[in-house]
């Protein structure tokens, strides 16, 4: 009898641990997907005129669209294990070079936005080489990179926003709409399936997070480390170069500055995103989720007419509950 | 049991965030009765930018005043979010939407957008193009008394520190100014950019660069700044040289700046009172709805006050509050 009863008890207590495993599992994964969901059904309560429509809708992802590109090219790195603290001036820098070539040089759209987007391709192999080659940290040799990205735009610029004289077949990248919906839309969605499936389904992708989870373990399976590594800051580098020229045919014009605001948002997408359907890992699709969720959240205050303090508590906290949550999750689920 | 309690109360203290901002701030005016309510968007620059945050303010609350509803957003210096942000405005059908210190032709999507849904956009500094029919002059107009005193100063000749910011349309308006007045003088100009952030820093390490190649004595000597920051760094390197004979200009009429002029270590500084601006913004702004997106282009002009150690006090005394 004596047994019977401890033997109950165990089970009970084997299945108290297994559901919290789960609830904890599932809150780890699905957590920040929750805090979405909560964020678009309250505010398709406060404000269900305007929030809840279609052109909204479409509004939204089109905000998504630039800092998405930034962002998805950002998590090549986060997922090798490196930073790049470049990126936003480089998206700077190819707005200014492609501006320039077709204001002063009279290049046409598509030979500017291509010399433009070298420019972050080689500011990417740059960085790659002084990381792997010279050894050195990526977050101080991004930093250094990125501070000689902006001389040459000083250089090139003068430190004045490059405008253009015509603008309108530049403006029609941003501005044009395919079945209503903009182009940068069609974009965001066509590269976001490109970025998946090379870091998802090819041998470079598949690479790439072996280094990222072990870099030794990595390289005595043959993988080439720094040849991987060096390639995840080309990838970075051309879209974030992308986000530039993007950003200048939403503006019609380049300032020097102009995509500096897109590193910390970048960072904040990527790491949001990292808690996003997996356990902490960078990831493309849970990136977009991030730079989609922050775009609600800005769409969210400028409808619902909040004080602009609340802009940066929400958002701080957005992220800190979306990463904490998946964390404290990951470890509980550990524990039981 | 402690393990739900924590996420029920991280749940919850997002949720509370949510609503409790959606429930209305401090910059969320009541509606206005149907018939004269407007409904603003306001775009800031950046909270951080004190020259166009207490027009923002000013304006705000003059709004609020008069039962407009309002809502801003702020797209911390980023043209990208402030194209954004229009879009959202947009969206939400506003009457008229605000934008600070961006040049209105460098967010030509989002003045786009708002000229197709017929939205007009005044610009706080941004200057006029197609679709924003108003602004209110934040760049040349400031610099003018200020630049007067200085030529006058000076008597029209000497060396002159001037410690720009390009990227900045307010400053870039500032130095067509100062350009202007120079043409006809003997001043010969040192130019320097600075930086933002760090800009205090700079004007302090360009000033003593530049103090050291001009000793004392030699000619006139001054420094303009166009804006406060880079002035009162380069009030500071003064101090550490132990120099006297070097005037310092800047513009914006900061609490910083107005005590160095008060105290002798700046000779003037340029002020516009946010209160007064903010409420020639709220008094146009019936009048450019009316009109909507193809109303005639104007600039508005702020009442500019040039403030030296000779007028401080009585500066002082109409304006209290600029030193809090």
């Amino acid at each position: 009898m004596t047994v019977i009863v401890e033997d109950s008890i165990k089970e009970a207590s084997a299945s108290s641990s297994s559901t919290a495993r789960v609830v904890w599992r599932l809150i780890g994964q699905y957590g920040t997907i929750a805090m979405l969901g909560l964020l678009i059904v309250t505010m398709t309560a406060l404000e269900p005129s305007v929030f809840a429509t279609s052109d909204n809708l479409v509004n939204v992802l089109n905000q998504s669209a630039i800092p998405a590109m930034i962002a998805l090219g950002l998590t090549f790195p986060l997922v090798t294990g490196d930073f790049d603290l470049s990126i936003g001036n480089t998206a700077s820098l190819s707005g200014v070079v492609a501006c320039t070539l077709m204001r002063d040089v009279d290049m046409s759209i598509w030979m500017a936005i291509s010399a433009a987007i070298m420019v972050g391709l080689v500011i990417g192999l740059v960085n790659g080489v002084v990381v792997t080659v010279l050894n050195v940290n990526s977050l101080v040799a991004t930093l250094g990179v990125g501070t000689m990205a902006i001389g040459v735009n000083y250089k090139i610029a003068g430190g004045q926003p490059v405008g253009l004289s015509d603008s309108e077949s530049f403006l029609e990248i941003s501005l044009g709409t395919l079945l209503g919906i903009p182009y940068p839309v069609y974009i965001m969605i066509g590269f976001t399936a490109v970025l998946w499936l090379l870091l998802n389904r090819t041998v470079l992708g598949q690479s790439m997070q072996a280094v990222g989870g072990n870099p030794v373990a990595a390289r005595l399976s043959g993988v080439r480390v720094e040849r991987v590594r060096l390639v995840s800051f080309v990838i970075c580098g051309a879209f974030a170069a992308l986000t530039g020229v993007l950003l200048a045919s939403r503006t019609g014009s380049a300032a020097v500055s102009g995509g500096d605001g897109y590193l910390l948002s970048a960072f904040a997408a990527a790491f949001f995103g990292s808690a996003v359907l997996r356990d902490g890992q960078f990831h493309i699709i849970g990136t977009l989720v991030g730079v989609i969720t922050v775009a609600i959240g800005f769409n969210a205050i400028a409808l619902t007419g909040m004080a602009t303090y609340w802009q940066y508590l929400f958002q701080g906290l957005l992220l800190v509950l979306g990463v904490g949550v998946g964390s404290l999750a990951r470890r509980r689920t550990a524990a039981t | 049991m402690k393990r739900k309690r924590s996420a029920l109360a991280l749940t919850a203290a997002l949720m509370t965030t949510l609503v409790t901002a959606c429930g209305g701030g401090a910059e969320t005016g009541a509606k206005a009765s149907a018939g004269d309510s407007y409904s603003i968007g306001v775009v800031r620059f950046a909270s951080s930018d004190p020259g166009s945050e207490g027009i923002v303010q000013s304006y705000l609350a003059a709004a609020k005043e008069r039962g407009w509803e309002t809502s801003s957003v702020d797209p911390q210096g980023a043209a990208g979010q402030a194209v954004g942000a229009i879009s959202n405005f947009v969206q939400k059908q506003v009457d008229l939407i605000v934008v600070a210190v961006f040049p209105s032709d460098a967010l030509a999507a989002g003045i786009k957008a708002a000229k197709s849904a017929g939205i007009p956009v005044v610009s706080i500094g941004g200057g006029t193009t197609d679709g924003v029919p108003v602004s209110l002059d934040f760049g040349r107009s400031n610099a003018k008394p200020l630049t007067e005193q200085m030529v006058k100063d000076t008597g029209g000749k000497g060396d002159l520190l001037v410690l720009g910011f390009t990227p900045g349309l307010p400053c870039v308006g500032r130095e067509e100014e100062l350009k202007a007045q120079l043409k006809e003088t003997d001043i010969k100009v040192t130019r320097k950019e600075v930086p933002i952030p760090g800009q205090v820093e700079a004007g302090t390490e360009f000033a003593q660069a530049w103090l050291a190649s001009h000793p004392k004595g030699s000619r006139p000597l001054a420094i303009w700044g166009c804006f406060d920051d880079p002035a009162i760094g380069a009030v500071s390197a003064l101090r550490q040289t132990g120099r006297d004979d070097v005037l310092v200009y800047g513009i914006n009429g900061t609490p910083a700046a107005v005590k160095a002029v008060k105290g002798g270590d700046m000779r003037a500084t340029a002020y516009v009172d946010p209160a007064t601006e903010g409420k020639r913004l709220a008094d146009v702004t019936p009048d450019v709805i009316a009109a909507g997106t193809d109303a005639k282009e104007r600039t508005l002009l702020p009442d500019v006050h040039a403030v030296t150690p000779a007028n401080v006090d009585d500066f002082l005394k109409k304006f209290p509050g600029v030193l809090r």
